[in-house]
């Protein structure tokens, strides 16, 4: 795992890939953050909501699966959930599965941002996309690659 | 812009999207942390040195390419400085331009960093390349 062993590894092509993807992600995530502020949601309650939405249909969303989907503690994701409630996008009601837990649900102003949200969201994704797959196809298609996974 | 009913599995593609971007922010995040860079810190140094060699990156450049104020490009650039990351050079044809380049530590640090991102991104790239087609093959 020396330093000298990976200097070989990393082409002036790589970091030229690597600074593109992230390039291409900061601007992904300015969009993204300011279409939701304009219909007055923190970047965080969006992506709270995308979760309840985009979960399958045979699944029910609990806090504490929300807080495993958006990587934050379960007391942030209670109060992040006591938010939405309190702003009228979420209700919380019991699981039809099993009546003593409690899941989340949209509200249909909720569905109507989202549906907004998403739409504008999909068209910047499909700008973004070839930007994109053309750096991970970069930094993917190597075979020393191989060597710097089995090397870190 | 088409108007389009988005369907569930595009609700579902699109927070899979989100999920996949935000462990590898995650990761990221800490990962620099571990080398004791915020993640602004590294994402300049990364700028500087993935900047193609054609052209000098500046201070104005640097803000263009982390979205970021031109005051607070010269802050960060400050700072780096100062941490003997990155080295700023007057520019001989224009003294209130400075260009930037790494420092040797830097060059070490941002070696490391860079390896483990690209495992990490190794990874990542057939889940976000398949969530990336479905959400592109949908245009009618």
């Amino acid at each position: 795992m020396t330093t000298k062993a990976r200097e070989d590894s990393l082409s002036p092509g790589d970091y030229e890939a690597l600074a593109n993807l992230r390039f291409a992600l900061r601007k992904f995530t300015e969009f993204s953050n300011a279409e939701v502020s304009n219909l007055g949601l923190t970047p965080q309650q969006h992506q709270a909501l995308l979760a309840i939405k985009g979960l399958p249909p045979e699944k029910e969303m609990t806090v504490g699966m929300l807080a495993d989907r958006l990587l934050i503690a379960p007391h942030s994701a209670t109060e992040l959930v006591d938010r939405l409630a309190d702003a009228g996008y979420i209700k919380r009601v019991s699981s039809k599965v099993d009546g003593r837990r409690q899941i989340v649900r949209l509200m249909d102003k909720t569905e109507r941002i989202l549906a907004k949200l998403s739409g504008a969201h999909l068209h910047e994704i499909r700008e973004m996309a070839p930007e994109l797959m053309e750096a991970l196809r970069i930094l993917q298609d190597r075979r020393k690659l191989e060597k710097i996974a089995w090397m870190a | 812009m088409t108007k389009e009913t988005l369907s569930g599995s595009d609700y579902e593609a699109l927070a899979n999207l989100r999920h996949t971007l935000r462990r590898f922010m995650d990761f990221s995040t800490s990962a620099a942390q571990e080398e004791g860079l915020p993640s602004q810190q590294h994402q300049a140094l990364l700028a500087i040195k993935g900047h193609p060699e054609e052209d000098a990156m500046t201070i104005g450049l640097l803000a263009n390419r982390l979205l970021i104020a031109p005051h607070t490009a010269t802050e960060l650039v400050g700072r780096l400085s100062a941490a003997d990351l990155v080295t700023r050079h007057s520019d001989p044809e224009d003294k209130r331009r400075q260009t930037l380049t790494l420092t040797a530590k830097a060059d070490a640090v941002l070696l490391r960093l860079s390896a483990v991102h690209l495992t990490e991104i190794r990874e990542m790239a057939p889940e976000l390349i398949t969530i990336l087609q479905r959400l592109q093959a949908k245009v009618t």
